[in-house]
C-alpha cells in the first residue's frame, strides 16, 4: 500500500476519487470532468448512467486501463496513476464483453488467470475447485468455453475474477447477454459476495439492476450528478411523480400550467408530460377528467430512479 | 513473471493445437509454394548467381520455404494479438498485476516455439534432396530458425499491435512480410537479379538468417561466418523488437 500520498480516510475506503478527468486524443470534450467520490468498503455501488455518460471511460481509469488526463483514483489506497500494477492486485475485473480464451476449457481458463495474478498451482488448484463449486460450474470444467452458453460462461468469469480473492470487484455491465433468470441467479451471487465483505462496483445502464444497489453513482455528461442511497436519492426530491403520455399531453400541460402552484413542476415534450408535486392525487383526478384530450398513458406515483435522473439531469433516461 | 509467461506461452500452444486451420496455413502452404513453384519453376529457369550448393531449384527453394513455414508461423501467431484484443483475453490479461512484457515475451517464444516445430517437420525432408545432415548441422539449423521466428513473431506483434482488424494485418502481411521473404534470396539468387531488388536484398535482415541456412544445408564446411553473421543479426533483432513491445505493450 502506499501511505506516502494518501491520507488516513481514504485509507478507510474501498476507492477514492478525486477531481478525475479524461479526453480522448482528438476529441474536443471530456469524457469524464472532473469527478469526485468515496466507495465505502463492503458495499455494492451501482454506477448508472446512459450511453456516452462516461461511466465505462471512468470504470477503465478505475481499472487501470486509462491514465487519466487529470486528477487521481485510489483502489484500497494505492493510486492508479503511481502504481497501477499494485493497484491491480486488489482488483477483479469483469468486462462487458467476456475476457476467456473460447479455445481453453473452464479450468484452463482459470488456471492462466491465476498465474497472472502470481498464484501457486496449489492455490490455483484449490481455488478453482471451490469456486467451481460455488457457480456450479465442477461438471463442465473441462468444457470448452466456445461450447458453453452466454450464462455458463458469464458464470466462468465471475469464478476467474474472483480466483485471485479480490476485496474489489469492478463489473462493466456484468449481465449483458444473461437472460432474466439468469440475471436474478447472477445478483444473487453478487449479494453472497457482499455478505463476505467484498466491495462491488457495477456499472449499468439498466435501472432493475440499480435498484438493487446499495448505493448509486449517477453519470451525465462526464459527471457525477447524483450520489446515495437508491432510497435516499427517491426521497430527495420529496415528491410525487405524474406522467400522461399521448397526443393530448400538451394540451393537458398547457390547461394546468395556470393552475399549478409554486412548488410543482411541470415539463412537457412532444407526445408526454410529466408533473413532479407534492399534490398527485388532486393532480390525478384532473388529468384523469381530461383524458378525452388524448392519454394513452398515466402513471401516478413515488419517483422512480428515472424519475430521479430527470430530476438530476432535465433529460428522460434513455 | 516467469510462471505468467509460462501460463501465456502453454495457451499459445494449446490455441495453436485445436484449430486444424493454422496447422495446414502454417505447414500446408509452404509445402505447397516448394512443390509448385520448385518443381515448376525448376526445369525452366537456369538460375544466375548460383554457381555452387544444390544441382536443383527445387533444392536451392528448399531453405527458403522452411523460412516461409517459419514466417506464415509468426504471421498467424500474431494475428492472435488481434483476436485476443476483440475477445477481449487480452484486456484480462492487461488489468492483472502480471508485466505487460509478460505478454511479449510469450508471444514472441510460442510463435518461436511452433515456428520451429514446423520448420523441423520440413527439414526431415531433407534427405530426399539428398542432403545428410550432421548432428551440429541441424542443431545449428533449429538454433536459427528459433532466434529467427522470435523476431519475426516479433515483427508482426508490433504490426498487429498497432492494428485493430485482421484484415488491416493482412495488407501489412501483404506489403511488408511477404515482401520480406520475397526478397532475402529465398525465391531466387540475389546475384542475377535488378539492382535495385539487389540493395532491397542487401538491406533485408531476413537475407543474412536464410543465406546461414541455406550455407548449412548445402556448404561442405561448416558455414560458421554465415551461421554467426545470421545469428547475431538475429538475437540483435529478437532484443530489439523485446524493447519495442515492451514499451508499446506497457503505454496505456
Amino acid at each position: 500500500m502506499e501511505i506516502g500520498n494518501v491520507s488516513g480516510s481514504q485509507l478507510a475506503l474501498a476507492i477514492a476519487v478525486e477531481g478525475l478527468g479524461y479526453r480522448y486524443p482528438g476529441a474536443s470534450t471530456d469524457a469524464v470532468n472532473e469527478i469526485s467520490f468515496v466507495i465505502p468498503r463492503g458495499c455494492v455501488t451501482g454506477i448508472l448512467g446512459p450511453n456516452g455518460s462516461g461511466k465505462s471511460t471512468t470504470f477503465r481509469m478505475l481499472s487501470t486501463q486509462l491514465v487519466p488526463s487529470r486528477g487521481e483514483a485510489w483502489i484500497d489506497g494505492v493510486s492508479v496513476r503511481n502504481n497501477p500494477a499494485a493497484a491491480r492486485a486488489s482488483l477483479g475485473v469483469t468486462f462487458q464483453s467476456p475476457s476467456l480464451d473460447p479455445w481453453l476449457s473452464v479450468e484452463e481458463n482459470l488456471e492462466i488467470h491465476g498465474r497472472l495474478f502470481g498464484l501457486s498451482r496449489a492455490e490455483i488448484r484449490s481455488r478453482t475447485t471451490e469456486l467451481l463449486k460455488l457457480f456450479g460450474l465442477l461438471a463442465r470444467r473441462k468444457e470448452r468455453v466456445r461450447t458453453l452458453s452466454g450464462g455458463l460462461a458469464r458464470r466462468t468469469e465471475l469464478a476467474k475474477t474472483l480466483l485471485s480473492a479480490p476485496q474489489i470487484l469492478l463489473l462493466d455491465e456484468p449481465t449483458t447477454g444473461l437472460d432474466p433468470a439468469a440475471r436474478v441467479d447472477f445478483w444473487n451471487e453478487l449479494r453472497k459476495l457482499r455478505s463476505g465483505g467484498i466491495t462491488i462496483v457495477v456499472a449499468t445502464h439498466l435501472l432493475e439492476e440499480a435498484e438493487l444497489c446499495d448505493e448509486l453513482l449517477f453519470f451525465s455528461e462526464g459527471k457525477v450528478v447524483g450520489h446515495g442511497a437508491p432510497d435516499e436519492l427517491r426521497a430527495a426530491g420529496g415528491r410525487e411523480v405524474l406522467q400522461a403520455e399521448g397526443s393530448g399531453a400538451l394540451g393537458i400541460a398547457e390547461k394546468l400550467r395556470p393552475v399549478l402552484g409554486m412548488s410543482d413542476h411541470l415539463h412537457v415534450e412532444p407526445g408526454r408530460m410529466r408533473l413532479e408535486t407534492n399534490e398527485g392525487a388532486r393532480w390525478f383526478e384532473q388529468i384523469r377528467s381530461l383524458s378525452t384530450m388524448g392519454v394513452d398513458n398515466l402513471r401516478w406515483g413515488k419517483p422512480t430512479l428515472a424519475d430521479v435522473y430527470f430530476r438530476l439531469t432535465g433529460r428522460e433516461y434513455r | 513473471m516467469n510462471a505468467a509467461v509460462g501460463a501465456l506461452l502453454k495457451r499459445e500452444i494449446l490455441r495453436f493445437a485445436r484449430q486444424r486451420s493454422r496447422w495446414i496455413g502454417a505447414l500446408g502452404t509452404p509445402l505447397m509454394f516448394w512443390l509448385f513453384i520448385g518443381g515448376g519453376l525448376g526445369s525452366s529457369f537456369r538460375m544466375p548467381g548460383l554457381e555452387t550448393g544444390p544441382t536443383s531449384y527445387l533444392g536451392y527453394f528448399f531453405p527458403g520455404a522452411i523460412f516461409l513455414s517459419v514466417l506464415f508461423t509468426a504471421i498467424f501467431s500474431t494475428i492472435s494479438v488481434i483476436e485476443d484484443r476483440h475477445e477481449g483475453f487480452l484486456q484480462g490479461v492487461l488489468t492483472s498485476p502480471t508485466p505487460p512484457m509478460a505478454l511479449v515475451l510469450a508471444k514472441m517464444l510460442g510463435g518461436a516455439l511452433l515456428g520451429l516445430a514446423q520448420a523441423g517437420l520440413m527439414l526431415a525432408i531433407a534427405p530426399l534432396l539428398g542432403l545428410e545432415l550432421s548432428i551440429l548441422r541441424v542443431l545449428a539449423a533449429f538454433v536459427l530458425l528459433f532466434v529467427s521466428g522470435f523476431w519475426l513473431t516479433g515483427l508482426g506483434f508490433y504490426f498487429a499491435w498497432k492494428l485493430d482488424s485482421v484484415q488491416g494485418f493482412h495488407g501489412v502481411m501483404n506489403t511488408v512480410l511477404v515482401p520480406l521473404w520475397l526478397l532475402s534470396g529465398a525465391v531466387f539468387p540475389s546475384g542475377g537479379s535488378a539492382v535495385p531488388l539487389q540493395w532491397a536484398t542487401r538491406l533485408n535482415p531476413l537475407s543474412y538468417e536464410v543465406a546461414g541456412l541455406q550455407a548449412l544445408l548445402w556448404e561442405e564446411s561448416f558455414p560458421w561466418t554465415a551461421w554467426g553473421m545470421a545469428l547475431s543479426l538475429g538475437v540483435g533483432l529478437s532484443i530489439l523488437l523485446v524493447l519495442v513491445g515492451e514499451r508499446m505493450t506497457s503505454r496505456r
